[in-house]
């Protein structure tokens, strides 16, 4: 089953199951299996936004009076997105295009993906601005035992499928010897991977975001750094995007209309995938401790965070129809709602209270209604 | 991407919509309401929501019985019971699959007749307190 870039065999899309069909040849979209993936794709376009026009000037001021422990929670925050903006940069690419087999999905991974660069460089946008040396920052990313407890967790989904999906393009299906070790490889096995890597990058962008999403937002509240909340705000407005699209494929891969196989797969994983929702909730809530170890900041603390955490977890589980081990709570955080509403995203100063706006767009669609006060 | 505005001349023939919550009636949906999350919203009906312009999906809720009209299309696939409270109306009286528990709403409580008060009370109670009537 070697992979072929441009597959010449003559097939219908609208036939092809999401992934590990046969590979898309043409990329042509005139004709849609999932249309819901073209919408998220010009949404996504419309969405567009570049780190530089926020101003961020301020935040230098702003961040050289914050106290000690505020820097902390501010800095180790900034490193975690940038983890994980780094990995979401390029794992969808690396991981599900050489899978999937619809021409909309295609192009849906590779905007998402792309639109996650832009996150990426934003972090670099906001460190060099209040920092004198951002290697200070970056370095410690790669060091600091907090960041890397979870980035393993986060890779190892995507880590797990790769490989299975190399050799099997390499070598087709079987008991494979690689690096001395012998790895199985089947279909099923591959859509097993791809199920639960799929289930986490939905915790990622559902849960692991949200805890520094609430602590920008919690600086903002207080009228301090403000230009990064602009740009965490942007960022946020994205990721709920892309978390509307992960639930959407697990919702179709639980479905069974599109591949039988990968619905039961789903069922019988279904407890790995708690766990994997449930250990990224702990690990948050570890994470929350490890910010507020030397105190805790105006309007945030150590126990509202892991409250928040645990709410956020049972809302996205729900989503995804899984059963959460936490109790039901009204949301700790009220004042994130305002932060994550995304007509108040302001785009460009004459753009005020419109998230999103299509250049050149002509509303042509006209109703008989439209005419009914019309007297003559 | 269009959508459809509601027509309000059209409207307004229509007595305003009874949203109820698994049954039990919640608020009158009329014109001071923009959409159906924000009415629930103002009765603090516990609802989960995110983006509020339908792209996010957070807000997905139930529909047992009833229609809405969308004022801008949902980025959701939705099902034909499900609808995005976010970015609609209701068309008509609608029944949701969301708690009224702890939310404010009007009932009627009958109270043990004083001599000089009337012998129906409406106060506006929280749901989760008892109730009886």
């Amino acid at each position: 089953m070697a992979y072929s870039t441009f597959c010449q065999t003559p097939n219908n899309a609208m036939l092809e199951p999401m992934f590990l069909g046969q590979s898309v040849n043409v990329a042509r979209y005139d004709q849609q299996k999932y249309e819901v993936f073209e919408k998220l794709i010009e949404k996504q376009l419309s969405f567009f936004w570049r780190p530089e026009e926020v101003d961020v000037s301020r935040d230098k001021i702003d961040y050289a009076a914050l106290p000690e422990h505020e820097k902390h929670i501010f800095i180790s925050n900034l490193k975690y997105q940038t983890l994980l903006d780094s990995i979401q940069g390029r794992s969808p690419n690396v991981a599900f295009l050489p899978l999937v087999s619809l021409p909309e999905l295609e192009t849906w991974i590779e905007t998402w993906s792309f639109s996650e660069t832009i996150h990426s460089r934003s972090y670099t946008h906001i460190i060099r601005n209040i920092v004198n040396d951002p290697s200070i920052v970056f370095d410690d990313i790669v060091e600091n035992e907090e960041i890397l407890k979870r980035a393993s967790d986060i890779a190892n989904y995507y880590d797990h499928l790769i490989k299975l999906s190399q050799a099997y393009h390499l070598l087709g299906e079987g008991n494979h010897e690689i690096d001395g070790e012998v790895i199985e490889v089947t279909k099923r096995e591959i859509k097993k991977a791809l199920y639960l890597c799929m289930v986490s990058v939905n915790v990622l962008e559902a849960i692991r975001f949200y805890v520094s999403f609430a602590c920008s937002f919690a600086f903002a509240e207080r009228k301090v750094m403000e230009g990064n909340a602009k740009i965490i705000r942007l960022i946020a407005r994205d990721e709920a995007l892309h978390l509307n699209s992960t639930q959407h494929i697990l919702k179709i891969m639980h479905g069974g209309k599109d591949d039988p196989e990968m619905a039961e797969i789903a069922k019988e994983c279904e407890q790995t995938a708690i766990d994997i929702f449930v250990k990224a909730a702990e690990q948050e809530k570890e994470w929350a401790k490890y910010l507020f170890k030397d105190g805790s900041m105006i309007g945030l603390n150590e126990h509202i965070l892991c409250q928040y955490v645990e709410y956020i977890t049972t809302e996205r589980m729900k989503a995804v129809n899984l059963a959460s081990p936490y109790e039901e709570k009204s949301n700790p955080l009220p004042w994130m709602k305002n932060w994550l509403e995304s007509d108040s995203v302001q785009v460009a100063p004459q753009e005020v209270e419109v998230s999103s706006y299509l250049v050149g767009q002509i509303d042509s669609s006209i109703d008989e209604d439209e005419f009914a006060d019309f007297d003559l | 991407m269009t959508f459809k505005p509601i027509n309000f001349s059209k409207a307004s023939f229509k007595k305003a919509p009874i949203v109820s919550l698994q049954g039990m009636p919640v608020l009158l949906f009329n014109q001071q309401h923009q959409t159906l999350l924000e009415a629930l919203e103002q009765k603090k009906v516990k609802i989960f929501s995110e983006c509020r312009s339908g792209f996010c999906g957070q807000c997905k809720t139930k529909v047992i019985s009833g229609q809405v009209t969308y004022l801008k299309e949902p980025l959701v696939e939705l099902e034909a019971d499900e609808c995005l409270p976010c970015c609609c109306v209701p068309d008509g009286d609608i029944d949701l699959a969301l708690s009224a528990e702890g939310a404010e709403v009007v009932v009627r409580v009958a109270t043990p007749k004083p001599a000089n008060t009337p012998a129906i009370n409406s106060e506006v109670v929280s749901a989760n307190t008892t109730v009886q009537g």
